[in-house]
């Protein structure tokens, strides 16, 4: 009998330490995204950001990071790209309807919200980048004949460009068409390092599964191709580590499993510090660390291969998910909406969202 | 008391604690998995799959084969088997039973002998560019229309460059109709519309091109919806329309044997019919039962032996091929929306993706540059195939 108040000490420490660690491992729910999710979820060492959509307009939104309400900052038809860097926002604004068709990037101060338009543009743009003193984004101008798809001069293309920040000259690193027939099927932003702006491209699936990293000096020049993997997904890059997806070296198909490689801009060869990962896996750098998702959860990737462990499993329905310092960000969506929910990334994120709550 | 102390060994409570210590390690692993099954938000509705209505299918008896072109996206020269294009959008027919091939992705025109063989007889592989000259020193751009004039000599429509370009039996490519137009800032010419000497005219994506007996050419001059006559003496008029409706985007043009001039308006969803000298009517058919997406890209008139003349249609977007059956249309081959893109056959088996330019062969046939399919087919039509066999 003595036993017992051992015991059931030793039980209520345990009740007592999986309410507090298990409920801060689970997702911290922040702010409503109403209506749809234009933009990715930029997270920034101060802000939060996204463009929404609904019924009326599309909303650029920014949130603190470190807590508060959700504030519009900007609103309007056709936003869409976003990025944040300091106490601005640049979000890309596309203009389409009868007989006009292109945009502009808006500039936002935060939080205050004043909008100036910096670039008006010929095509709509839909993704953008700020990096130091460059601005790089991606638009697309329509088809010169719609509904004429075997016209491959007429096809729609996919244009980047590259502008310094407080203006200048607007230089065209990049075009490719964007027609479903055409050799590439799109191209996805990924940063700017050294004066260079990094992009990967991927080929349409009847024209093969290639991918490249390929970059370009922002003040326009001839393109470099970086890497080139078949069947890469998702690529990610920050200061000079460019890490991507590669179907798993093991796995046979190449739509089996996927590995993650990673590069130092300026080394020459590239090594795999992450494998067995699922189909369609996408990866993210922050601060240094770099992180991979699948369907199973969120990894943070080690210096070699096998030192990837797994932070949570990964919630139903994410949309979205963006990394920044100790904390992973995600948009889950619901038949009511989405919600901006927040993960902690390392145990003394965990013990401190356990003592906050 | 001290009894009971020895009672508890210290092992039994180094014990308790690692094992209560395992628990809230186990217990807050688990409390980081969230299964499927469990939702922080509503779930939403599940998307079921509408039941498909029957769609109408081709004629079995008419025969629809490859004549060249392996499948896959590329270029390669060789046998019909082997041959690859990338993005074929018209094909014409020389005297001598040769097939040439607005290769458009290849910016090339690819020649098919009249034993299969497959070769490139203008421009150079997947470069674009505008350059006259021999052979592989032309360059075009998206090249996408051709047509045969009566001197042996073939026309081609140079979309990208918006101009038309004429390619001799010597292989030297010159420029035969269209100037210089405005640009963008990528520096890519816009097109334009301007009428008049043909050196001095100006189009915008041209793409079908028909050409008359007399040396007169048609050019469904997409860019700028609206058909273009160049006369023999090399001057270039607009033809009028009748009424105040206008073409969307034409993209071939073809020639009956009665004079009547036919144009298949891609992004109109619809043809257009009239004298040579224009103006041109909207057809006044029923072409409902191709449905909403019916995108006619090719247009061909074909005379059977027995002197009959039929219209065939090629639908880009419904991926089959239609006949003109006075006031309808007569689905004569493919399937609209076809699970499987390609398949030879009978018309009610064989398959087509974006079927695009559409030419006259010998005997009652015609042949289609399959442009989704990267080959170059050849219809028999059932009066054409009971002659044959």
């Amino acid at each position: 009998m003595r036993r017992l108040p051992v015991i059931l000490a030793l039980l209520a420490i345990a009740g007592l330490a999986y309410r507090l660690f298990g409920q801060s491992a689970q997702p911290r729910l922040l702010w409503p995204v109403n209506g749809r999710l234009l933009s990715p979820l930029v997270a920034d060492d101060r802000w939060i950001g996204w463009v929404e959509q609904d019924e009326i307009a599309s909303r650029l939104v920014v949130a603190p990071r470190k807590g508060g309400p959700r504030r519009t900052v900007l609103s309007g038809e056709g936003l869409s790209g976003l990025t944040i860097e300091g106490d601005r926002a640049f979000v890309a604004r596309a203009e389409a309807g009868p007989g006009r068709a292109g945009g502009a990037l808006e500039q936002v101060t935060l939080p205050d919200g004043g909008a100036t338009t910096i670039a008006s543009l010929v095509g709509m743009p839909d993704e953008i980048i700020a990096s130091g003193d460059w601005l790089v984004w991606r638009s697309t101008r329509r088809s010169a004949l719609p509904g004429v798809p075997f016209v491959v001069a007429a096809a729609p293309l996919i244009v980047i460009q590259a502008r310094r920040t407080e203006g200048g000259p607007v230089h065209t690193l990049t075009v490719v068409r964007g027609d479903r027939s055409a050799s590439t099927a799109g191209c996805d932003l990924l940063g700017v390092v050294d004066g260079q702006a990094y992009w990967i491209e991927r080929d349409s699936p009847g024209a093969g599964l290639q991918t490249r990293v390929l970059r370009a000096p922002c003040q326009g020049g001839d393109l470099d191709r970086v890497i080139e993997e078949r069947g890469s997904r998702a690529a990610a890059l920050q200061d000079d580590v460019l890490i991507w997806t590669a179907p798993s070296l093991d796995a046979g198909a190449i739509d089996s499993y996927a590995s993650v490689k990673r590069l130092h801009i300026g080394h020459p060869q590239p090594e795999v510090i992450a494998d067995w990962l699922e189909p369609g896996a996408g990866v993210l750098l922050s601060h240094g660390t770099a992180y991979a998702h699948d369907r199973n959860g969120l990894w943070r990737l080690g210096r070699r291969r096998g030192d990837q462990r797994r932070l949570f499993a990964r919630p139903p329905r994410v949309i979205a998910l963006s990394a920044v310092g100790d904390h992973g960000y995600l948009v889950m969506a619901g038949a009511e909406g989405s919600v901006v929910a927040q993960r902690p990334l390392t145990w003394w994120a965990r013990i401190k969202a356990a003592v906050a709550l | 008391m001290q009894r009971m102390r020895k009672e508890v060994p210290p092992l039994l409570g180094v014990v308790l604690i690692l094992a209560a210590l395992a628990a809230v390690q186990a217990l807050y692993w688990r409390g980081l998995l969230i299964e499927e099954s469990q939702s922080l938000l509503p779930r939403g509705g599940g998307g079921g799959g509408a039941a498909q209505a029957d769609q109408p299918t081709g004629l079995p008896d008419v025969i629809v084969e490859t004549v060249a072109g392996l499948g896959d996206a590329g270029h390669r020269d060789g046998l019909p088997v082997e041959a690859l294009f990338d993005g074929p959008a018209a094909v014409a027919a020389a005297r001598d039973g040769a097939l040439y091939v607005a290769d458009s992705r290849n910016h090339a025109i690819r020649m098919i002998s009249p034993t299969g063989r497959v070769s490139t007889v203008a421009g150079r592989p997947g470069v674009s560019g505008y350059a006259d000259g021999v052979g592989v020193h032309a360059r075009f751009s998206a090249p996408a229309g051709a047509a045969r004039r009566p001197d042996g000599t073939l026309l081609v429509a140079d979309t990208g460059n918006h101009r038309l370009r004429r390619l001799g039996s010597d292989g030297i490519v010159s420029t035969y109709a269209g100037a210089a137009t405005p640009t963008d800032d990528l520096g890519r010419e816009l097109g334009g519309h301007r009428d008049g000497p043909a050196a001095q005219a100006q189009f915008r994506y041209p793409v079908g091109l028909a050409v008359d007996p007399s040396g007169s050419v048609y050019v469904a001059d997409a860019g700028n919806g609206c058909v273009r006559r160049i006369s023999p003496a090399g001057e270039v008029t607009t033809l009028p329309v009748k009424g105040d409706a206008s073409l969307k985007g034409p993209t071939q043009v073809c020639l009956t044997s009665d004079g009547s001039l036919w144009v298949a308006d891609t992004s109109g969803h619809g043809l257009w019919t009239g004298p040579k000298a224009g103006p041109l009517t909207a057809w006044s058919g029923d072409a409902t039962g191709a449905g909403e997406r019916f995108a006619p890209a090719g247009i061909v008139a074909v005379q059977g032996a027995s002197g009959g003349e039929s219209l065939y249609l090629a639908d880009a977007a419904g991926g089959c091929l239609w006949r003109i059956d006075g006031d309808r249309l007569a689905l004569i081959a493919g399937g609209q929306q076809a699970e499987v893109p390609f398949q030879d056959g009978g018309g009610d088996v064989a398959r087509f993706d974006h079927p695009a330019g559409l030419t006259r062969g010998p005997a009652g046939t015609f042949y289609v540059a399959d442009f989704g399919n990267e080959r170059i087919r050849r219809v028999i039509p059932p009066r054409a195939a009971k002659e044959r066999d």
